[in-house]
């Protein structure tokens, strides 16, 4: 198709717009469907390491992501963003980082592993928003509006659900504390599966049901399912965690790739690539410091456990859009999200 | 003008139907943007997959801080 497609205010649309708009929406179903496949069929026998595929996988799923995140202060509008808003984009990432580093070096691991398990409570809320975000992004993307209230609270029930399963289980995050929550467990199936069932409800009562939408708002709605049907870390984690960060690492690599002036076609990608994979490898060398003896290596892993909680701070700020820096730098790269 | 005001005056002007010229496509600039996009894809996973090599393969499951 060659010729321009009207918006709703009748400006034409540039025709890349249609390619780009099923890039995301494909993209973003597949990815996450291979993630949660690629973990239940590489996952290793209990107590074994992942092997190289799923190792390279969670990789690129857990601090390629995460890096990619500083790609965002490249850009001069963010960066004038941040100095006009420096609780959210300096004070805090800087504190998080210092605070976290000043802990693990004071704090014994035996007991600072306690603190993880709010950590993780922390990072997969993070994951159910971004849920949130894509679910509504594919709804306003294909014309059918954003969610419904019963949508959105389907999706945040189901993941308070989620959240709550594997606090109430924590050898699933490979964790060496025990709450005794354990019967807890099947309260969080419950409130997993109530989230499930308004969430149905609500897409039930949508008019208008397109088919990448419905798949976007299911993988969306279920994400937390494997929690509760494995028994063991790999497959019942590992999927998520892949899943999160290749949707994150797609609409990224998009938002990098829209033209800016003044700038070559490509540069922005790779910057990205260059930023993500090298800081990629310096987060995960910092992650496998817990054990140490030594302070400043254990400083080190206190600071990567910070990168990653400041990346969750970063990230609800630069996503938020209701605000409207947030859109406009979303209308401005990937504008085909933005309007059907 | 501020950096946004430029990226508020249409970055994709290049990229909306022009009316025809003479001698002019428009074919190689369209491709651009693909070419930018899988150029991420294979970069991404070929220097991850060069990065494993160094880094090893004891991730955790919930992230690079597991496994403990």
């Amino acid at each position: 198709m060659t010729t321009a497609s009207p918006t709703a205010a009748g400006v034409a649309q540039p025709p890349v717009f249609r390619t780009l708009r099923r890039t995301w929406l494909a993209g973003t179903i597949a990815l996450s469907l291979a993630a949660f496949a690629a973990a239940i069929a590489l996952a290793p026998a209990a107590g074994d390491d992942p092997g190289a595929a799923l190792g390279t996988l969670l990789f690129l799923g857990s601090s390629v992501h995460v890096a990619s995140t500083a790609w965002f202060f490249t850009l001069p509008e963010v960066r004038g963003h941040a100095r006009t808003h420096p609780g959210r984009y300096i004070v805090a990432p800087a504190a998080l980082v210092a605070g976290t580093a000043a802990a693990a070096v004071a704090v014994p691991y035996s007991r600072f592993q306690w603190a993880l398990l709010a950590f993780f409570a922390w990072q997969f809320f993070h994951f159910q928003k971004q849920n949130l975000g894509m679910a509504a992004l594919a709804g306003i993307c294909q014309g059918g509006g954003s969610l419904s209230r019963p949508e959105r609270l389907g999706i945040m029930i189901a993941g308070v659900g989620g959240i709550a399963g594997l606090l109430t289980h924590p050898d699933l995050l490979q964790l060496g504390v025990d709450a005794r929550l354990r019967p807890l467990f099947p309260a969080a199936l419950a409130v997993f599966a109530a989230g499930a069932a308004v969430g149905l409800y609500g897409l039930a009562r949508r008019t208008a049901r397109p088919r990448p939408f419905v798949a976007v708002y299911l993988i969306s709605l279920l994400f937390f399912a494997p929690v509760f049907a494995f028994g063991t870390p790999y497959p019942a984690v590992a999927g998520l965690t892949i899943a999160h960060g290749f949707q994150y690492l797609l609409l990224v690599g998009l938002l990098s790739g829209a033209p800016r002036p003044g700038h070559r076609p490509g540069a922005g990608t790779l910057a990205l690539t260059a930023i993500a994979v090298l800081g990629g490898i310096g987060l995960a060398y910092a992650s496998h410091l817990h054990g140490s003896p030594d302070g400043a290596a254990r400083a080190l892993y206190g600071a990567y456990l910070g990168a990653v909680m400041a990346h969750f701070v970063v990230d609800a700020g630069l996503w938020r859009l209701r605000d409207a820096f947030p859109r406009r730098l979303l209308d401005a790269g990937v504008p085909y999200l933005l309007k059907p | 003008m501020t950096s946004m005001d430029v990226q508020a005056a249409d970055p994709w002007a290049g990229w909306r139907p022009q009316p025809p010229q003479p001698g002019k496509g428009r074919g190689p600039k369209r491709a651009l943007l693909g070419v930018a996009i899988a150029a991420l894809i294979v970069l991404v996973f070929a220097a991850a997959a060069f990065a494993f090599l160094v880094v090893g393969d004891s991730a955790g499951a919930a992230g690079s801080c597991g496994g403990v």
